[in-house]
């Protein structure tokens, strides 16, 4: 997609196959039309697009709050900030055998320090969260919220908190819903501050497993 | 199939010689006269996956319409809802093409969809369905959408539907006609918003 700087002035609308419009501000040019062909190149965004995109449609109310203040360009909202993160950052492999990178995903982006020490169990019902209480840690106050998240990714859904316990109780608990059948859970953690002005980056707190009785 | 804004003529229905005007989603359509004969053997693989799948949806077409309703208008919700299927619901290979329950959707959305739903077939005509809401669910929100179960009746090909309960009901129960008695359900539920703008994404319950 080409970007116009002003050396044909500001136009738009089309020529031939090409296309001139106003996308955030700028004016941008394309092909217009039935595009049968893709390079290799092309391709692989276009897979990594898919994977990354269902996995973030249920935590949208989370990269809402995990990006809101994270800098960016003008123009640019949350989900760009998400995208242009995991896109490259979140996948492991080398295409066609792309694979999602649950570890490396950032869910939030921010200034103060991230949970130390983080952990999870699965009890009973509810994921237990623990971190180390360190307040002395950069721009980490006692205030500071804790937001935790549960994703299923074999079925694309999340459950999540995004204010919960503060940074000094050093624990805190999601409940989550029941399963039928056995389920993998990847969790993640961070900080919210009291004010809302600023988030921790998000950790990886690890990988668990449901068991289900089928029934 | 040719769309055509105002010509001298306007829109006009009806059959002219080879070409067939109607109008179809607002636009003036031309149509050609069809003779053309197709014979089995001449079909694509991608016609059977079609017939397949458009005799499961067509039970489900007034569903659908809710389930798959987009502002934008240049698809039907049954075009949209084929397409994913298509892509997603169908196993084995040509000619003997077969629906994959499970991964079969009514609606496509981003609302809270139903958690660990389960069906129980309490006596021989009464299915009870039941399902969850996670704590951290904004209940006030959402506790009133309604619950559409979807029952398909695999051994007569029949289909049927329940919109009576809302979420912070937990459950609802659906009567089977005696003659569908020991027949083989299949049920999936989803989640409509009160003014039934936003729907969440369908999930299959299970067989009973």
């Amino acid at each position: 997609m080409a970007k116009l700087d002003g050396a044909f002035g500001d136009f738009q609308g089309r020529m031939g196959n090409m296309v001139f419009y106003k996308l955030n501000g700028k004016t941008v040019g394309r092909t217009i039309g039935k595009v049968e062909t893709f390079t290799e190149n092309q391709k692989e965004v276009h897979e990594r697009t898919s994977l990354i995109s269902p996995l973030l449609n249920p935590l949208m109310d989370f990269i809402r709050i995990g990006f809101k203040n994270t800098p960016k360009p003008w123009g640019w909202d949350f989900y760009s900030v998400a995208t242009s993160l995991n896109k490259p950052g979140a996948i492991k492999g080398k295409y066609p055998d792309l694979e999602v990178d649950y570890e490396k995903l950032i869910l939030s982006k921010g200034d103060i320090a991230p949970p130390k020490n983080p952990k999870v169990q699965l009890n009973g019902n509810s994921l237990q969260f623990s971190w180390d209480p360190d307040t002395d840690a950069n721009h980490a106050d006692t205030r500071d919220q804790v937001m935790l998240v549960a994703y299923f990714p074999e079925t694309t859904k999340a459950v999540f908190l995004t204010s919960g316990a503060r940074r000094t109780e050093g624990l805190d608990q999601l409940n989550l819903p029941s399963f039928n059948e056995d389920t993998i859970i990847e969790t993640y953690m961070s900080f919210i501050a009291d004010d809302r002005k600023d988030v921790s980056n998000s950790v990886y707190v690890g990988q668990l497993t449901w068991k289900g009785n089928p029934s | 199939m040719a769309t055509y804004r105002k010509g001298i003529l306007g829109g006009y229905s009806g059959t002219a010689g080879p070409a067939t005007g109607t109008r179809w989603r607002g636009k003036d359509v031309l149509k050609g006269r069809s003779n053309k004969k197709i014979e089995k053997e001449d079909l694509q693989p991608q016609n059977f996956k079609l017939t397949v799948m458009s005799k499961f949806l067509g039970h489900f077409s007034a569903l659908i319409r809710i389930g798959f309703h987009h502002k934008n208008k240049k698809e039907t919700p049954y075009n949209r809802a084929m397409k994913y299927n298509l892509e997603h619901a169908i196993t084995d290979k040509a000619p003997d093409y077969e629906i994959n329950y499970r991964k079969i959707l009514f609606s496509k959305g981003n609302r809270e969809p139903a958690w660990s739903a389960k069906a129980v077939l309490e006596q021989e005509n009464q299915i009870t369905i039941s399902w969850e809401i996670p704590e951290t669910a904004k209940i006030k929100l959402i506790g009133n959408d309604l619950a559409r179960i979807v029952i398909y009746n695999e051994t007569r090909e029949d289909s049927r539907f329940s919109a009576t309960a809302i979420r912070s009901d937990l459950s609802v129960a659906v009567t089977i006609p005696t003659v569908f008695v020991g027949n083989k359900f299949h049920l999936w539920m989803f989640f409509v918003s009160p003014d039934g703008k936003s729907v969440s994404n369908s999930d299959y319950i299970g067989q009973v």
